[in-house]
């Protein structure tokens, strides 16, 4: 199923997704207590096995994951994807101030999955605000392995003949080392409802 | 006066950092903790709970409905629900429960206010006269 967007309509997406990722990063650098670089934010409507090839281009080997599934006006999935030699650093980092750092290794996935789940939802629930409308996601999951793997196991859907939109932005804590994407994968079926969100939101910015 | 606060989060980790925040602040009140909400209402019997610090995104019930069961039966118990999730209809929610809204990343100085308005009276909920 194809996507029809118009250049309009793909700058507001675009830009919904700037803000949330923004909001999202601000979130990000509290929790590690540092700086926090974003680069600009792209939006590009590819074939469902397209996603894998762009997402891998970026992040390269193992990765590791927290995965939120989408239901209402989107669909799809918010992933936020680290290398794994990233995860560490970034749980430690994200560790509550009274948590001895030694204690990071143990508490690895958990503090992963809080992060993500404080990342993505910063970004989603910006984004359903200004749209006007409700994105509900699950719990976070925890997926290792490479790309391929991970798309795979999370409601991402990568047939040739499907198409999905797809956002990505990659971002930096230079202290911490750590580096990372946040990707919204957002299936073609929703594409209709999306469609007619976001010319609301068109129509009620330009009035 | 010393109170009793009941943290209903799935994670432990976050638990244990709102447990520090508190401690930090209110060094003598007590602390007890929950997974869920199950663990919620098991736990409001055994103890003398005066508030209730819920996370929304959990298994089993939310934050909000563990909130609104809570509300029913313990109307005197001061509830703040934290969470990421600040859509509309999620801080909505929450403020028409009369429950205090705390975004995530916590912000201790916040969480701090919150535990010091639990010596007022539980303030009525928004939109309702009285």
């Amino acid at each position: 199923m194809g996507i029809d967007l118009d250049d309009l309509e793909r700058d507001a997406l675009a830009e919904l997704g700037n803000i949330g990722v923004a909001k999202a990063s601000t979130a990000l650098s509290r929790m590690v207590g540092g700086a926090v670089l974003i680069s600009v934010p792209t939006v590009e409507i590819v074939p469902g096995n397209r996603v894998v090839a762009v997402l891998e281009a970026q992040l390269p080997g193992p990765q590791v994951a927290v995965v939120e599934c989408l239901s209402g006006t989107f669909q799809g999935s918010a992933i936020l994807l680290l290398p794994e030699r990233s995860s560490l650093p970034l749980a430690s980092a994200a560790l509550p101030p009274d948590v001895p750092k030694e204690h990071a290794a143990e508490l690895e996935d958990e503090a992963l999955a809080e992060v993500g789940n404080i990342v993505l939802n910063s970004c989603l629930s910006s984004m359903a605000n200004l749209l006007g409308a409700g994105i509900g996601t699950t719990l976070p999951r925890i997926l290792r392995g490479p790309v391929p793997l991970v798309l795979e196991t999370c409601c991402v859907d990568t047939d040739a003949g499907s198409s999905a939109i797809l956002f990505h932005v990659n971002f930096r804590a230079d202290t911490h080392d750590v580096s990372g994407e946040i990707v919204l994968a957002l299936d073609a079926g929703s594409s209709a409802e999306l469609k007619a969100t976001i010319g609301r939101y068109i129509g009620r910015i330009l009035i | 006066m010393s109170k009793t606060v009941i943290i209903v989060d799935d994670s432990k980790l976050s638990r244990m950092h709102v447990r520090g925040i508190i401690l930090r602040n209110r060094p003598d009140w007590s602390i007890v903790e929950a997974a869920n909400s199950e663990e919620l209402y098991a736990k409001l019997a055994e103890s003398d709970i005066h508030i209730a610090i819920i996370d929304f995104n959990m298994p089993g019930d939310n934050g909000l409905d563990a909130a609104k069961r809570l509300r029913a039966e313990r109307p005197d118990i001061h509830i703040a629900i934290i969470t990421a999730n600040a859509q509309d209809s999620v801080v909505s929610g929450i403020r028409e429960l009369g429950a205090a809204f705390m975004p995530k990343p916590l912000d201790e100085e916040q969480v701090a206010r919150f535990l010091a308005a639990s010596d007022l009276p539980r303030r009525p909920p928004s939109g309702k006269a009285g």
